[in-house]
């Protein structure tokens, strides 16, 4: 069986937090686009953007919400860590301010979303070294210390963008090998989509008590 | 020596000798020298006679032997003459056999000619049948739909071709053969479109429908039968209703480890609201995704019409689950900032849904739950207003600051207005007539039981506080102006106020209204304006300019707005500004006859003015 007639095997949820003109929505628009959008709008509420990847073998669809940065929309954009399978974390490597909001955003990332979440910090804006205002050192220190995977991007290059969306799949994906993450809970952000028959992966049916309240 | 050689046993034995019978020739010899023991002539001539009769014998011998050997000899040559015989007749058939060969040959030689002629209308006819008829694996494959195969859309795309081809065939010569091709394609392909009718609505009830790429192609092949695609996005949206459906009952009463269900959150009002509707807000680009891919190989023009019709069909199923949540939610025991933070986020949801599905069932129950949930919201608003404002009525407060009515009023509207995303004119509506016209009403009430001074001094407080919070909100810019024009009284009720005061507390009463009237006869002779008198004001004059605060009105100091204070303390002083340079002129003048003027007013207006107005 080749790819036999699904178009994927999963959907991954995935969420972009950060603060405001980070470049969240460039990010997104360099992953799915892979262009550079140079003069980007605020995100109002929240934009949606697909992309299919592969990961060992497997067609996964990302699902990807962006959120929009500014402090009015918080209440709204809450909402949207529900069921996020991965999170991508994004602050300025040129305003540090933008860095030290990192630790309310995980505090929230931490409340809103499963323990299986998996959180990626960008530092994006990296084509900016000459107005760094965060050394990757530091950022990389912070990550290390909250369980973060790490990477410097530039939306506008290019550059570790797909790295980061893809990293985040594959770390995903091996919670899901792994046993970690249950895929019958409609809560996890991975939906499993039913394979061909004789596909490996059939993830054994969780049982699940029906205590809802 | 020639005796020698004349003996006859000599030539006897030299006789057999030459006869190369003998091969061994020691034997023969001792054999010879055997036979003589004694030479003499006697011997000598048996010998002879001996060796002659041995000799003949070995010749008869011989002789027999020779007879054999000839009738050997006579076998053979029969032999041979018979071969011959043979091989002549084999000569003779060979030669026919030859001339047949050569028949064939040339019977070979065109049947090859004319095999090879088959073959090109072979090729021909395979070219033809090729172009105009599909393969038997074909039609197997055409009328097995289980499983769904890319093959099964190939062999449909031919028989597509096929038909075009027909039709070119109609065109130029070949009409029976065209018209009876194209009967018999037409039924093959009648049969796999139904086939594949069947199937496809099959697979549309399945739960993963969107990520079967076998879907999409199979809807392209009912582009242009309207009546069957129709159906099939029918049942396709009928089936992600229910899935959809699920999917929200899923979310709302299922959790997991991780996050629990919405349901939990039911208490916490805002968030129960908000995460419904970013849940329904979530699933429309991802139905929407999933109908573009559906309809991925469709070409038709008005094919982001028929999505979006998809779409809205689909949505229409949340609309009974949403409805009863949310008006269970939304009764008047609520808070009403928490009625106003639902309202608000019900008419975020509304707009940004409504720029993916402009109308429908969805956007209608949002409309009515927005109106509801207003409708609940002012009764609440109104109860809770009422219920401030019905203490309001009492004194103020003695520092004549606003009262904590006022004050908690403004710091809920200022509550109020922070939550709204952005302020829309029915909101400007509702904050004006339900908040901020009977909080007014009610200070007014309030500030009507107090003394003149007190109830300007109240109002300018209160409206001063009100428009402090209103200024942050350009949307109530016009009701800013309507305050304004209101303190804008107040300051001249004030500045009146304040002017009396200090003519009153200067005694500058009667002098201020003896020049006022039109006297004839000079000033000095008149009571009140005499030198002496003037002297005693003007002294007393003096002292107040250099302090001229201690003339304020105690009530001044009470107002919250040093800008008020010094404005309507300005203007007072400008009225006494007035009255002393009508005075400084009246005594100045001949007419009056002072005696030296300049002795009792000392100060000029200008300097007087320095002293006043800064």
């Amino acid at each position: 069986m080749t790819s036999g007639p699904y178009n994927y095997s999963y959907i991954f949820k995935y969420i972009i937090i950060g603060d405001m003109g980070v470049g969240k929505s460039c990010l997104l628009h360099q992953f799915t686009e892979k262009k550079f959008m140079a003069d980007c709008p605020h995100t109002i509420g929240v934009e949606f953007g697909t992309r299919i990847i592969e990961v060992a073998g497997q067609k996964i669809k990302l699902q990807i919400w962006d959120t929009a940065g500014q402090e009015r929309f918080r209440a709204v954009t809450r909402s949207y860590y529900r069921g996020a399978a991965g999170a991508l974390m994004v602050y300025d490597i040129t305003r540090r301010s933008t860095y030290n909001h990192l630790s309310s955003w995980l505090t929230d990332t931490r409340n809103l979303t499963n323990p299986s979440t998996v959180i990626f910090l960008i530092g994006n804006k990296s084509d900016l070294d000459g107005q760094r205002d965060v050394t990757y050192e530091e950022a990389k220190q912070f990550a290390d210390e909250n369980g973060l995977m790490f990477v410097e991007a530039s939306a506008k290059t290019g550059q570790n963008v797909e790295e980061a969306f893809l990293e985040t799949a594959k770390k995903i994906y091996q919670s899901i090998q792994d046993g970690r993450l249950d895929l019958n809970a409609a809560e996890s952000g991975v939906q499993h989509k039913p394979a061909a028959p004789g596909r490996p992966l059939a993830a054994p049916p969780a049982h699940r008590d029906n205590c809802a309240c | 020596m020639e005796s020698f050689y004349n003996n006859p046993i000599r030539q006897k034995i030299n006789k057999i000798f030459d006869t190369h019978l003998i091969t061994d020739d020691s034997e023969a010899l001792y054999t010879v020298s055997g036979l003589c023991s004694a030479n003499s002539a006697y011997t000598r001539r048996i010998l002879v006679n001996e060796i002659e009769k041995r000799d003949l014998l070995v010749n008869k011998a011989v002789l027999v032997e020779y007879n054999k050997v000839r009738d050997k000899l006579q076998s053979l040559l029969n032999s041979i003459s018979s071969l011959d015989v043979a091989v002549s007749d084999m000569s003779n058939r060979l030669q026919e056999s030859k001339t047949k060969t050569h028949h064939i040959i040339t019977q070979t030689t065109k049947l090859k000619e004319e095999r090879k002629k088959t073959k090109k209308k072979l090729l021909w006819v395979d070219a033809f049948v090729k172009e105009f008829q599909i393969a038997p694996e074909q039609i197997k494959i055409l009328y097995n739909v289980t499983p769904l195969t890319l093959d099964f859309f190939n062999t449909l795309s031919q028989i597509e071709k096929l038909y075009e081809n027909c039709k070119v065939l109609v065109k130029y010569w070949y009409q029976t053969p065209a018209f009876e091709i194209m009967e018999m394609i037409g039924l093959q392909q009648e049969v796999a479109i139904e086939k594949l009718y069947h199937w496809t609505i099959g697979a549309c009830l399945l739960v993963d429908s969107p990520n079967n790429a076998l879907v999409p192609k199979a809807l392209g092949k009912f582009e242009n039968r309207q009546v069957l695609f129709s159906n099939i996005i029918d049942e396709y949206c009928n089936a992600r209703k229910a899935t959809v459906v699920q999917l929200f009952i899923d979310v709302l009463t299922k959790g997991n480890s991780g996050s629990k269900p919405i349901e939990f959150y039911a208490n916490e009002t805002t968030r129960y609201i908000g995460d419904i509707l970013a849940w329904v807000y979530q699933i429309i680009p991802v139905e929407k995704d999933n109908l573009c891919t559906l309809f991925k190989y469709c070409t038709m023009p008005d094919k982001d019409e028929k999505i979006t019709t998809a779409l809205t069909n689909i949505m229409e199923a949340l609309c009974p689950l949403l409805k009863v949540r949310a008006e269970l939610i939304l009764t008047p025991d609520k808070d009403a900032l928490v009625l106003w933070s639902i309202t608000n986020l019900m008419l975020y949801y509304k707009n940004i849904i409504q720029s993916i599905i402009t109308k429908g069932h969805l956007i209608d129950t949002f409309d009515e739950l927005i109106k509801k949930s207003q409708d609940i919201f002012l009764v609440t608003l109104d109860s809770r207003v009422q219920k401030e404002l019905s203490h309001g009525v009492k004194a103020p407060p003695l520092d004549l600051n606003p009262s904590v009515v006022v004050t908690d009023l403004i710091s809920f509207l200022r509550d109020l207005m922070n939550l709204s995303n952005n302020v829309i004119t029915t909101d400007k509506r509702i904050i004006i007539t339900h908040i901020l016209d009977p909080l007014l009403h009610a200070i007014n009430e309030t500030a009507c039981h107090l003394s003149s001074t007190d109830m300007s001094v109240y109002m300018l407080n209160c409206i001063y506080h009100i428009q402090c919070t209103l200024s942050l909100y350009t949307i109530l810019d016009e009701y800013n102006e309507r305050l304004q024009a209101q303190s804008e009284a107040q300051i001249d009720t004030l500045t009146s106020e304040q002017a009396s005061f200090l003519v009153a507390n200067l005694n500058m009463g009667p002098i201020y209204t003896i020049l006022q009237e039109k006297i004839s006869g000079p000033l000095s002779a008149i009571p009140g304006m005499d030198t002496s008198t003037l002297k005693t004001f003007l002294n007393k004059f003096d002292m107040f300019l250099v302090t001229p605060d201690v003339y304020i009105l105690p009530q001044l100091n009470l107002l919250i707005s040093h800008n008020h204070k010094s404005v309507i303390k300005k203007r007072a002083f400008e009225v006494i500004f007035a009255i002393y340079e009508q005075l400084y002129k009246a005594i100045h003048d001949p007419v009056n006859s002072y005696v030296d003027p300049q002795g009792i007013v000392r100060r000029t207006p200008e300097e007087v003015k320095k002293f006043l107005v800064n």
